[in-house]
């Protein structure tokens, strides 16, 4: 039964859809590895045991009598704790929110709801998303897999944990400068960014509103396929939704990519650490043995990135957060209430001046896609640091070190899809992320599905020692 | 004014508490902002630009 934890969910799909595999007995399996592992791994900070069962149990006898959803039907997934859950107690990350039990779900949550998923649990994360390193002085971090003395990288810091542990199928996850895709870089799984309004962040806690994103985060470019297909369309709730047609992600992810034109900016070549540098340059030769047309390329408005990204993030959190910085500000981490207090201290003309230089980041990068279909980089110029004494202090390096890399996707609303790159020398994966315009995710996800069918990661998420409980 | 006493001086405007070891880290960020900002000065036309606004669907091109 191990294997199940770590089968993809598209390949359980089948065998649910085939009655070859029972939702209940697969949901038990989950909660049997939470109970196992979760004290330890920290992935999970409400696990949904008996409401996990009782919607196993529907999606077995709705299967069973002939009503097949879809491919998450039945599936055990997680959901990150900044996503309101009615009933169920919902915290960002943070004990500043109490027991706070929202009386609506996000739009997402009713969206995988209504294609028959099973909610094992609510995930940890960095508070308020509001960092990449995974931190949380509240509840605890997350520990890596990979190896338990490194950060998971955040704020999906628990939804990539419970998938490279095995406990969870696939996750949710969210991404306003990163949060998404540098977790998923430091712990080898595949994170999406989408299109900023392709999905629904009603009822979503808002890190930066005019940056955030909800996405999904699997073990395999299908899984992504589907979650995506599931957690995209238009919301009337959202101010941000876009109207637009809904796409088959599924279909044609074979697709061939021999003649796709990648460009690499040189930006993303710069600050990078050696061994990061060293995969990349690997990645790169083997995306030519696959008749990719790879070149390098100049997008100097990219150098505008980290201040825009810096003051609009900083600056869109403090103004939410105004009122409980005001009453509470020790109960916000220490690196939270530093971000938050930069964002205070910014001035209106910094803000708005972020936002001119990104409508000029934005026409550069419209200007690359027109000689370019994608744009490729590495996610992090490093592989996932052990975890430090003073967190407060690792999680702001962190940013300040991943931010210019992820931030440029977020600031132009453009999709972003991490994928693993390989491995470094201590055994720990490192990520590099495609990019394409606006609602050029399909594209992507054919990409990023030809690269995994290279086997990019050397050693199975089964074969992790802390797997083997 | 020094950045430490601007510090102090903004967050107590804003009616927020000071925590005298968050102050050297916050003064560091803003001067990483400073530092940041540079890059602008490469692009003169930048003050032509309307800035983006938070929900701006005129530049994401769909469809």
């Amino acid at each position: 039964m191990t294997d199940l934890a770590f089968t993809d969910a598209f390949r359980l799909a089948r065998m649910i859809e085939n009655k070859e595999l029972s939702p209940v007995e697969l949901t038990e399996h989950m909660i049997g590895r939470i109970n196992r592992l979760n004290p330890e791994i920290n992935a999970y900070l409400s696990p949904l045991e008996s409401a996990a069962r009782e919607q196993a149990a529907a999606a077995e006898k709705e299967i069973m009598a002939g009503i097949y959803k879809g491919p998450l039907h039945g599936i055990p997934i997680g959901i990150k704790d900044n996503y309101k859950t009615k009933g169920i107690r919902t915290t960002a990350g943070s004990k500043l929110l109490g027991d706070f039990t929202p009386d609506i779900n996000a739009t997402v949550v009713d969206k995988l709801s209504a294609g028959g998923a099973v909610m094992l649990g609510k995930l940890n994360m960095q508070p308020f998303g509001a960092g990449l390193a995974g931190h949380n002085q509240d509840f605890g971090a997350p520990r890596n897999p990979w190896n338990k003395k490194n950060i998971p990288g955040g704020s999906s810091s628990g939804s990539v944990a419970a998938l490279a542990s095995g406990m969870a199928a696939v996750v949710t996850g969210t991404d306003t400068f990163g949060s998404n895709r540098v977790p998923a870089a430091f712990t080898g799984v595949y994170g999406l960014k989408p299109t900023y309004g392709l999905v629904s962040t009603h009822g979503i806690f808002p890190p930066a509103w005019s940056l955030d994103t909800a996405g999904p985060i699997a073990r395999s470019v299908p899984d992504l396929a589907i979650m995506l297909e599931h957690m995209a369309g238009f919301d009337p709730d959202d101010p941000a939704s876009l109207r637009t047609s809904l796409q088959n992600y599924m279909e044609g992810l074979d697709a061939d990519i021999r003649g796709m034109k990648i460009g690499i900016p040189d930006y993303y070549i710069q600050g990078l650490d050696k061994s990061v540098e060293k995969l990349f340059k690997s990645a790169v030769a083997i995306l030519e043995e696959m008749d990719a047309e790879v070149r390098e390329m100049e997008i100097p408005e990219l150098s505008l990135a980290p201040f825009a990204g810096f003051v609009t993030t900083a600056g869109e959190a403090a103004a939410y957060n105004y009122e409980g910085m005001k009453k509470y500000p020790e109960a916000y981490p220490k690196d939270v209430r530093v971000l938050l207090s930069t964002g205070l201290l910014s001035s209106t003309a910094q803000y708005e001046k972020a936002q001119q230089a990104r409508r000029k980041l934005v026409e550069g990068l419209q200007k690359a896609f027109t000689e370019v279909d994608v744009l490729l980089g590495p996610t992090a110029p490093m592989t996932a640091p052990k975890i430090s004494s003073k967190p407060g202090a690792q999680s702001l390096e962190v940013v300040q070190k991943c931010t210019p890399f992820t931030v440029p996707a977020n600031l132009a609303g453009i999709p972003a899809l991490s994928v693993p790159m390989g491995m470094d020398k201590k055994g720990l994966p490192a990520g590099m992320q495609f990019m394409g315009p606006h609602l050029s995710e399909k594209k992507l996800l054919q990409l990023a599905k030809a690269w995994e069918e290279t086997g990019p990661l050397k050693k199975k998420y089964g074969e992790l020692e802390v797997n083997r409980l | 004014m020094p950045v430490k006493k601007f510090v102090k001086s903004g967050l107590k405007l804003h009616g927020v508490k000071v925590k005298r070891s968050d102050v050297p880290y916050i003064k560091g960020m803003l001067l990483a902002v400073k530092q940041m900002e540079k890059p602008l000065e490469n692009f003169p036309d930048i003050n032509e630009k309307t800035p983006l606004t938070t929900i701006d669907k005129g530049v994401f091109k769909h469809d």
